[in-house]
């Protein structure tokens, strides 16, 4: 007989607690000994997770008014420019934005984990004065107690699937796939692989506006679909997409995050981006789904792309599933080549272990999307048009 | 200073192979005997975690030799 299951259902099972939680990991082994219909009766959710670096990263804050007020039209925090360019005093802090006086030690994400700490600082901002607000400049200290809102809005995170990079030029190169060696010396990749969330729901069933998942150690919300979100890409037989394709935009409050699971990310001779740790739930409400959850690392596959070719469009130099590269070495035209991850398997395991435990012992249920995403979106590109 | 988390951009800057990360368990492993003190691995860690002094020229995370680190894990 077909099991089905609501996330009312499940949700019940939650905050009785009794619902069968396990990580996609730990999935595997349940799928392996049960089979695949009676590990769907069995389980209800299944924690995923990943911790990589995802530039695409932010923070809102709104400061509070001062007396006489301040129509903020510059901001700097810790000497790193926040844009200001909303209302009076709100601003967004970017990740990648970088210092005035330590460049790419120093950035946005820095700004954002001293503020999840509990930090002071250093707040100037700038105008040029209006009837209503004529203060014209102001230098002060904040933390995240003596402000409003301080909420993360991350535009595009949490890659389904990701190319991994290598170099084929002879000169080292330095990018945000980390440090690629010449004449093929290294592939990096970043994911998390089989734990990683939208690689467990491929098709994202379970996954859209409103989803309820763990945002940087805080309780946060998928808020729309990701920028550069492309549903449409070619898929494996197992629905899994070949390269890079969906991704989410998340929202949470940054008051209540943990540095634990967030933190800056520094790329030599490229620039400033930041780990966030993401874990999300996914309700097992079929057969179907509980089959996409438990696809190993074997069967997903990703591209290596040649990073030594400035172009949007870099050559494919060979495919290799996860279980490879997570090996430690990959092979190209017969050549061994060492790989090195960028997304922390050590803490995606945490993180999924850790969302786990709210949804078996805290009561975290699961919110059914509010409206699903787009299906077979291509992506655009910026070409020359016109003069 | 910084926590590593781990992330293994460290073991592609090492071209001796002192500094990899373990398949199964998803930690970065140390050999010192392999180590060149190059310090590749410093510039490479994207979370600041690794440091040297002026005096040694050893790599160190958070604090303490890299092997006690990753050995105590």
């Amino acid at each position: 007989m077909t099991v089905k299951k609501t996330f009312e259902e499940i949700n019940e099972k939650i905050r009785k607690g009794n619902a069968v939680v396990v990580t996609a990991e730990e999935l595997a082994d349940i799928v392996e000994e049960k089979g695949i219909s009676d590990a769907t009766k069995y389980v209800d959710v299944v924690t995923t997770a990943t911790f990589g670096p995802m530039c695409s990263t932010g923070a809102f804050l709104n400061f509070g008014h001062s007396d006489p007020p301040i129509r903020m039209e510059k901001v700097e925090l810790d000497n790193v420019n926040a844009y200001a360019g909303i209302a009076a005093v709100d601003a967004y802090i970017g990740a990648t934005e970088t210092s005035k006086d330590r460049d790419i030690e120093y950035g946005g994400a820095h700004v954002i984990c001293n503020l999840i700490d509990g930090k002071k600082v250093h707040l100037k901002a700038y105008s040029r004065g209006t009837d209503c607000y004529p203060r014209k400049e102001l230098d002060t200290y904040i933390t995240k107690d003596t402000i409003n809102e301080a909420y993360l809005f991350n535009p595009r995170n949490c890659y389904q699937n990701y190319s991994a990079a290598a170099n084929t030029s002879d000169r080292t190169l330095y990018t945000y796939m980390g440090v690629l060696q010449p004449c093929l010396g290294n592939v990096n990749y970043s994911t998390s692989g089989e734990l990683s969330p939208l690689l467990k729901d491929p098709y994202l069933r379970t996954i859209g506006i409103g989803t309820k998942i763990f945002l940087a150690g805080a309780e946060g919300y998928v808020s729309w679909q990701g920028t550069q979100f492309a549903s449409g890409k070619p898929r494996g037989e197992n629905g899994i997409p070949l390269s890079n394709a969906c991704t989410l935009a998340v929202i949470g409050n940054l008051k209540e995050m943990s540095t634990d699971y967030i933190q800056p990310a520094v790329f030599e001779k490229y620039g400033v981006s930041m780990f966030v740790g993401i874990g999300i739930p996914i309700p097992v409400l079929d057969s179907d789904l509980l089959s996409n959850l438990s696809v190993r690392n074997k069967d997903i596959y990703a591209n290596i792309l040649d990073y030594s070719v400035q172009s949007n469009n870099k050559p494919v130099l060979a495919q290799c599933s996860y279980e490879e590269l997570r090996s430690g070495y990959v092979s190209i035209e017969g050549k061994k080549i060492k790989t090195s991850p960028l997304t922390s398997l050590y803490k995606s395991r945490e993180i999924a272990q850790v969302l786990k435990g709210w949804v078996a012992e805290k009561g975290f249920t699961l919110q059914p999307p509010i409206a699903a995403f787009p299906k077979d979106v291509s992506l655009k590109s910026l070409g020359k048009r016109g003069s | 200073m910084r926590r590593c988390t781990h992330c293994g951009a460290c073991t592609a800057a090492c071209i001796r192979g002192a500094l990899k990360i373990d398949a199964k368990s998803g930690t970065v492993s140390y050999d010192e005997s392999l180590c060149t003190y190059c310090n590749a691995c410093i510039k490479a860690c994207p979370a600041r975690a690794l440091t040297n002094t002026n005096q040694i020229r050893r790599p160190y995370v958070s604090g303490e030799r890299l092997s006690e680190t990753y050995e105590s894990r």
